[in-house]
């Protein structure tokens, strides 16, 4: 599903070329639940940005289904994240100024999706994470998990095929973040493709690969096996 | 996607209310301040729009070219000029002739003599009068009135003069003053809707020409041409070329006087005014009629465009500051798939809603202080500008520029962030448009700077003029005009002199004066024929003057250079020149080495026995003119020079007198330093209004400015933290916060200050005695607003360094 071929991402000072990745190869398949670690500054959160559209600004070549996503122009690029890709964040980045359930309905809306199914969408995904008695309340009345719960369900609304977690849990307690990893596993298991970027080791283990990510280079690469 | 925009708008301006406030209050303020313009505008483009034939009529004005100098322009012609042109060229439909009552009329109902009043607003017309122009009739038929014998009058003067009774079939008397009474009997044959604030001409009553001219001096066709008391306007044929007119009308002009003028080495030429265009053109200053100033309508034009400019600016300022807080928002919606289009729709519809509330509340203050602004004005405006068509038309089109202009470049602005950059990290912080908005700010401080000097300039030259030496002395001089109404067998000069006798009797009464004019009334007469009488006709020269009685000097403080006027006799032996007294300028003007040297000498109007040092007759607008005093016993105005103790019971005195002595005519009474300041009535409305409009865009970019320094010492609050617990000084913390707006305002003030100068310098051009601009009006003009400055920003300062650095610091 996505392939990447010596991939390289360095920023220039003035004496010399700093490297954020070097020479990343990788291949993902659909339904894998893919785990980067590694120490801060390693490149993980550059890695996810690169996969998901987000920077265009590297060296090298990336496939997604056998489309070479480098080559393509800004609009198709810009096409082809909304349809497949979803974003968490650490910090969860709901919009303040919207309730839950219009933070929901925010990708739906990019997405030109018809009101009546806007609605049945955000209901399901409500229903689903148990927040039907909060959807009209705003970002701040939340805690933490709750918000990321939210993240989450805003990153699933638009239906997309990968799903990619910059530390989803680093801010939040061990409770909550059982509880948001156990989400991620089911949201694997229903087929869609997730790549997380953590600190956690715990967090590694609901995954079924683990990419060890040291100085930009992916170090170690290995299946885990539940 | 609209709903989902709206809310965002609508929750963002709720949740910085501040912000909000100063952005919609600062638009909303700059948008009143453009409909209050645009209203007072429209109001003085409307002039004379309502005639039917409004865009045929013109008015003929000539200018004198003497010796190949300076033309003189007249707006005035002579009474032969109307019919010469409509008789020689088939372009004339028709024309007609308006003679003011130079100075005022006594106007009494015949049947009931209670019933008189003193009226200015007295024309003498030509029959063609309603066809020309459209006053609508209340009565009478518009063929019929203004025939000989007839008179008209408006719908309010018939009120006064005949109360609820029908005016039809009365009669009035109009006794005037022209070089001597002048008497009217007419029979109201119609009456007129009231004149319409927007007009030019402004009248009361109308008196047919044919009246005028029983006088005899109407018999001469020689006056004809050469008394410029007429106010001629002409309708062409709707296809005609003005060009091709002007080239007419100078060649009959000029025909007519040929004799005249190759005496005197002059040329004439003739121009036509669109009759529209005659209020607001400065150059064309007729008698009586409603004056504007272009020159004052494109000022504040420029002046409600820069208030409005501001106020974008403020909210251009505060958007891009506000944006930083936003990128976040931005990033998200990218990066769940909004594209950049998408957002910059979403930003400008934000700016729209702004607006929109912004122009509720501009229609909302504009509504509100227009009874302010008309008293400060002097000026009677309604709002029916949202009335016309045309309004319509341009105000869609500026909501769209001000929300384009104050929306475009915080939209592209937030529009590019990248949300890789803003959502790395915990808190998405972003830096840009520093730039921008120090710049908006200097700008909006330089417009500030350039109207605070203005503001220092205009009040000053008002108050210079105002207090200017004139020369003569106006105080305590009360002025009453001397009978009109005189009956049979009484000599006028002999009823006057008694009057005068018995007057000066009364104690607190100090010199009594009679003349033609007074100070600033302006001049009884005007020639273009003054030389010396053994000059030739080619040197002659424009003068003005009036006739005085000999105690005029002395009541008024004139200062005679030369000569004297005691024991002079107003007879002159049949065959000897009259007697005149010239100002020190006109002795220059006729090539006199010194002043005295005039004296003795003979002119064409008479023989110097005095000459003046020079004073201001007219405001300081005007420059000094060769002035010459005639000696005459019969004058319309009486001069009363007062003590100032019992003031009321002294007036009172006089006017019992001046009730039995002249039975019938009313008392009116005026002081001269009053009628004086009237001149600088215009000026003084202009500093008023300079003043409003400059604290309002003071106020608007210091509304601009807090926001800024709100948002600034925000973002710095962890950077003011770290210095307290590094041991800054609270008073070291808010010169680093100020310091930098302290910098924004220099750099304003190095841009203002030669802009200030050379548009203050054009304007002062206006005015014949001017002040000089001082380098202390500029300093001045700059440390107020560093002061103002200063004062907005260091509240929020002071708040931000004496915040505990503990809770700043706290880990986020």
């Amino acid at each position: 599903m996505i392939k990447l071929s010596n991939i390289d991402k360095y920023v220039d000072s003035k004496f010399q070329r700093v490297f954020i990745l070097k020479g990343i190869d990788l291949e993902i398949e659909q339904g894998e639940f893919v785990t980067l670690m590694g120490p801060s500054g390693a490149g993980k959160s550059t890695l996810l940005n690169i996969i998901g559209l987000l920077d265009d600004d590297y060296v090298g070549d990336y496939e997604f289904e056998g489309e070479m996503v480098n080559k393509m122009k800004e609009k198709q690029r810009h096409a082809l994240h909304k349809k497949e890709f979803g974003n968490i964040f650490q910090a969860y980045h709901l919009i303040d100024e919207l309730t839950v359930y219009e933070n929901i309905e925010t990708p739906l809306l990019y997405r030109s999706v018809s009101s009546s199914e806007r609605k049945s969408i955000v209901a399901e995904l409500l229903d689903r994470f148990n927040m039907v008695a909060k959807k009209d309340l705003f970002p701040a009345q939340l805690s933490g998990g709750q918000q990321q719960l939210v993240g989450i369900a805003r990153a699933i609304a638009g239906k997309p095929r990968v799903l990619l977690a910059d530390e989803p849990t680093g801010n939040l307690h061990s409770n909550q973040a059982k509880q948001i990893m156990e989400v991620f596993a089911e949201l694997n298991r229903e087929g869609t493709t997730i790549i997380q970027a953590t600190h956690a080791e715990e967090n590694a283990a609901y995954g079924n690969r683990l990419l060890e990510i040291v100085d930009g280079k992916i170090e170690e690469d290995k299946i885990l096996i539940k | 996607m609209w709903k989902n925009y709206i809310k965002i708008a609508w929750r963002n301006l709720w949740k910085n209310p501040i912000y909000s406030m100063i952005n919609i209050g600062g638009l909303g303020i700059g948008i009143a301040c453009c409909l209050l313009i645009f209203q007072y505008v429209a109001f003085e483009f409307s002039f004379d729009e309502f005639h039917e034939n409004a865009s045929d009529i013109y008015h003929v004005s000539w200018s004198r070219v003497q010796n190949e100098g300076e033309p003189s322009v007249n707006t005035a012609t002579g009474w032969q000029v109307g019919p010469a042109l409509a008789e020689e060229t088939p372009d004339v439909r028709r024309y007609v002739r308006i003679h003011p009552e130079y100075g005022s009329a006594v106007v009494s109902n015949s049947d009931h003599p209670v019933k008189t009043f003193e009226e200015e607003k007295v024309y003498y017309v030509d029959s063609t009068f309603f066809q020309l122009f459209t006053f609508p009739l209340v009565y009478g038929d518009a063929s019929r009135v203004l025939e000989p014998g007839t008179l008209v009058l408006s719908q309010s003067a018939a009120k006064k003069y005949f109360g609820e009774e029908d005016p039809i079939g009365h009669s009035l008397d109009v006794t005037g003053w022209f070089g001597g009474e002048f008497h009217y009997h007419g029979v109201v044959n119609g009456v007129f809707k009231d004149v319409p604030t927007n007009s030019q001409l402004q009248f009361e009553f109308l008196v047919p020409m044919s009246g005028l001219f029983q006088q005899s001096e109407y018999n001469d066709p020689s006056t004809g041409w050469g008394w410029n008391n007429f106010i001629t306007y002409v309708q062409l044929r709707p296809d005609t070329d003005p060009v091709e007119v002007d080239r007419k009308f100078t060649e009959i002009y000029m025909r007519h006087r040929q004799e005249n003028f190759q005496r005197s080495n002059v040329r004439a030429y003739v121009t036509t005014s669109p009759f529209r265009d005659v209020y607001l053109n400065e150059d064309l200053a007729l008698y009586s009629f409603a004056k504007g100033s272009s020159r004052a309508v494109y000022f504040f034009i420029i002046i409600g465009l820069i208030t409005l400019l501001i106020a974008l600016f403020n909210y251009i300022n505060l958007s891009i500051a506000g944006a930083l807080g936003r990128a976040r928002e931005v990033g998200v919606r990218k990066a769940v798939g909004a594209q950049k289009f998408q957002l910059i729709f979403q930003f400008i519809s934000e700016s729209a809603l702004t607006v929109f509330i912004s122009t509720v509340l501009g229609f909302a203050i504009a509504g509100f202080v227009l009874t302010t602004v008309n008293s400060l004005a002097d000026v009677g405006l309604t709002f029916w500008l949202w009335k016309s068509s045309g309004f319509w038309f341009v105000f869609p089109f500026l909501f769209f520029v001000i929300i384009l202009i104050s929306g475009l470049y915080p939209a592209l602005m937030l529009s590019s962030f990248r949300s890789m950059d803003v959502l790395k990290g915990n808190k998405g912080t972003f830096k840009g448009g520093s730039r921008m908005r120090e710049g908006l700010i200097v700008f909006q401080f330089a417009i500030s700077i350039v109207l605070l000097v203005g503001t220092i300039v205009v009040y000053k030259q008002v108050n210079y003029m105002q207090h200017m030496d004139l020369g003569m002395n106006l105080e305590q001089v009360m002025t009453v005009p001397g009978p009109k109404l005189i009956p049979d067998g009484v000599d006028r000069t002999n009823a006057v002199e008694t009057f005068t006798q018995r007057l000066s009797s009364l104690s607190p009464v100090g010199e009594i004066a009679t003349s033609g004019s007074i100070p600033g009334k302006g001049f009884a007469f005007g020639t273009n024929g003054f030389r010396k009488a053994s000059a030739d006709q080619s040197e002659e020269i424009a003068a003005s003057g009036t006739s005085i009685d000999t105690s005029f000097i002395n009541l008024y403080g004139l200062e005679l250079v030369a000569g004297d006027i005691k024991n002079r006799s107003y007879l002159v032996p049949e065959g000897e020149p009259s007697h005149i007294l010239i100002n020190e300028t006109a002795a220059y003007s006729l090539g006199f080495d010194k002043p005295k040297d005039a004296l003795g000498e003979e002119l064409s109007h008479g023989l110097v026995i005095g000459v003046l040092k020079d004073f201001n007759w007219s405001s300081a607008h005007h420059a000094r003119e060769n002035t010459i005093f005639y000696l005459s016993p019969n004058n319309p105005y009486i001069s009363i020079k007062l003590g100032t103790e019992n003031l009321p019971e002294t007036i009172s005195a006089i006017e019992a007198l001046y009730k039995q002595h002249f039975p019938g005519n009313p008392f009116q009474y005026a002081f001269v330093d009053e009628q004086f300041d009237q001149l600088y009535k215009n000026d003084h409305r202009f500093a008023r209004l300079f003043v409003v409009f400059t604290s309002l865009a003071i106020f608007i970019a210091c509304l601009g400015l807090l926001g800024l320094a709100t948002y600034t010492t925000r973002q710095r609050t962890k950077e003011i933290g770290v210095r307290k617990v590094l041991g800054a000084s609270v008073s070291g913390i808010v010169a680093l916060l100020s310091k930098e707006f302290v910098r924004l305002i220099l750099l304003a003030i190095l841009i203002a200050s030669p802009i200030a100068w050379y548009v203050m310098n054009r304007w002062l051009q206006n005015y014949a005695y001017q002040i000089e601009l001082k380098w202390w009006m500029f300093v001045g003009a700059g440390m107020a607003a560093i002061v103002i400055a200063l004062l907005t920003v260091s509240s929020q300062a002071v708040k931000a360094a004496l915040m505990n650095p503990v809770n700043s610091l706290r880990s986020e």
